[in-house]
């Protein structure tokens, strides 16, 4: 049989980012794949050079949508070792709390996207509606549900207040019971096993051998991950589990993303009631000393890596971002070959590869400065449906 | 620990727990290597690529799974020879990390096998390398940008 080659991307519907796949065929199955990114380059690394510190602290949260908080935290993790700034308890206690509430929302956005590549659009709107509890919990805390701007130079931005505290913990509660229905849903959902069993197959083995990192390296049973392994923060002083699988398959990776939600709960009960007291951050000079340093991070996707040079000024020398889908891409390569044309699109998903999203809803009428909130509208929105016969009001 | 790399690495240091900076003795290839057969470095975290003034820095940054520990190596490069042998065929995942350098600073790889460039797009002039220190948009790039 002659083979074909089948173009997917860089633009196509199944995948919102940019990334061209060559897949050469023969009859449906997949025998081989090349790979060409790059088409999301923007410069980011350079653009670092011709700011300060602190403006660089933004433009580095915004190298991604998702997990923006993970790069932020591991710049700022370099710069302060530079400079020797010990960062208060408190701000180190806050800053483990966005960024486990950031792997909710990455992991629920995930199995919205996943759910809705394997055909089943029921649980897409499903765990996309439950992700609004975290979304919500993170404009609690920083006014900002995408791109939370939390961290600076020496500690955070924003406190925490009691009455914040309180909301957070009672979203909790829905989303751990939220969270428990998709265990209960993947763990017995026979269309669920069929389309994600034994789909893009990655060995232990091939998966050592490709540095894979984050839940793509953990459903194939390796137990990386650098909150254990390289911990920072107040990590090291907390109970979790490393949720591994050896099913190696889309399947392994659904698992360990659902129970690592649980766990990023169980992170959270242990950290919010027991904020340590103090201050929230400490002064930084605007010049930093001479020095460089390496910070490793466990993002919602695995491990981010950036190393940060200091020649003694205002600006930083050089910045180097390796967020982890960079990492995984080797194993995609691997992962396609020997599966259905069909599948394609879910094994790539499956290792979430990074899009950026804001969803949020700011409403400026007639230049006037009436910002209409996410709450204000929702409110409109029962209204409307209610003069339809419909009562939202109950759906929290 | 520190002294069971001597016959590797010279110029060790901890600056902290878990970070240990060295440069490599001898070949950078084989210290890799080494470090990965012998010494337990089985993961390659990244490689940055930056320039100093006078030379590029290669920094090759490998983690031990059982110990957390992070090896950063550093290797000299000459910017008006700038040329190192490839370690793909020892981290495959190498290969994103060596095109990338090679397309923002011209740091070619012996060994890199011919591909799809990353990241830059496949109409970019020869020759342009903006993440080299004096680097100008040329015309032929700003024309691209038009």
């Amino acid at each position: 049989m002659p083979k074909i080659t089948v173009p997917l991307g860089p633009q196509h519907p199944a995948l919102k980012e940019p990334g061209n796949f060559m897949l050469i065929l023969e009859g449906e199955e997949i025998v081989d794949a090349t790979l060409r990114l790059g088409y999301n380059h923007r410069g980011i690394e350079t653009a670092a050079e011709s700011r300060n510190f602190v403006q660089a602290t933004y433009l580095i949260e915004r190298v991604c949508g998702i997990c923006s908080h993970a790069h932020a935290t591991c710049y700022v993790t370099n710069v302060e070792h530079i400079a020797g700034l010990e960062v208060p308890k408190r701000a180190q206690a806050i800053r483990v709390v966005v960024g486990e509430l950031e792997r909710i929302h990455s992991h629920l956005l995930w199995l919205g996207v996943a759910a809705h590549e394997i055909g089943f659009d029921t649980l897409f709107m499903y765990s996309w509606r439950d992700r609004e509890h975290v979304m919500d919990a993170l404009e609690t805390i920083s006014g900002n549900r995408v791109h939370y701007s939390m961290n600076t130079i020496g500690g955070v931005r924003r406190d925490i207040s009691k009455e914040d505290l309180d909301e957070i913990l009672k979203k909790l509660s829905v989303l751990e019971e939220r969270t428990k229905y998709y265990i209960k849903l993947a763990t017995q959902e026979p269309t669920l096993h069929a389309r994600t069993k034994g789909v893009g197959m990655l060995p232990t083995k091939e998966a050592l051998k490709r540095d894979a990192c984050g839940p793509l390296a953990r459903a194939s049973a390796i137990a990386r991950d650098v909150r254990k392994d390289d911990p920072s923060l107040v990590y090291n002083q907390l109970d979790f589990k490393v949720i591994t699988s050896d099913s190696c398959d889309v399947f392994g990776r659904l698992y360990v993303r659902v129970f690592e939600i649980l766990e990023s709960v169980k992170i959270l009960r242990q950290v919010l009631p027991y904020l340590p007291e103090g201050p929230i951050a400490v002064k930084t000079p605007p010049k930093i000393p001479a020095g460089e340093w390496v910070t490793r991070y466990e993002a919602p996707r695995g491990e981010d890596v950036h190393y940060v040079k200091s020649d003694g000024g205002t600006n930083p020398a050089r910045v180097k971002v390796r967020a982890p889908t960079l990492a995984n891409f080797e194993s995609v390569a691997y992962m396609l070959k020997g599966d259905q044309l069909a599948d394609a699109p879910l094994i790539i998903a499956a290792i979430d590869p990074c899009f950026s999203c804001t969803d949020r809803a700011t409403l400026v009428r007639g230049g006037s400065s009436n910002v209409e909130l996410m709450k204000d509208l929702r409110t409109r929105a029962i209204e409307y449906y209610k003069k339809k016969g419909i009562d939202f009001s109950k759906v929290s | 620990m520190t002294n069971q790399f001597e016959t590797l690495l010279e110029e060790v240091i901890v600056k902290a727990p878990r970070r240990i900076w060295a440069k490599p003795k001898g070949a950078l290839y084989d210290c890799v290597k080494n470090l990965k057969e012998k010494y337990d470095f089985n993961h390659l975290c990244t490689i940055t690529g930056l320039e100093n003034g006078e030379n590029f820095e290669i920094l090759y940054h490998m983690a031990q799974d059982k110990t957390g520990n992070l090896l950063t190596v550093k290797d000299l490069v000459k910017i008006e020879k700038p040329q190192t042998k490839s370690i793909i065929d020892l981290f495959p995942c190498a290969v994103w990390y060596e095109r990338e350098m090679l397309d923002l600073l011209g740091i070619k790889f012996e060994g890199l096998p011919a591909g799809n460039r990353y990241p830059l797009p496949d109409d970019w002039p020869e020759g342009e390398h903006p993440l080299r220190k004096n680097w100008k948009p040329s015309q032929a790039v700003q024309k691209e940008a038009e």
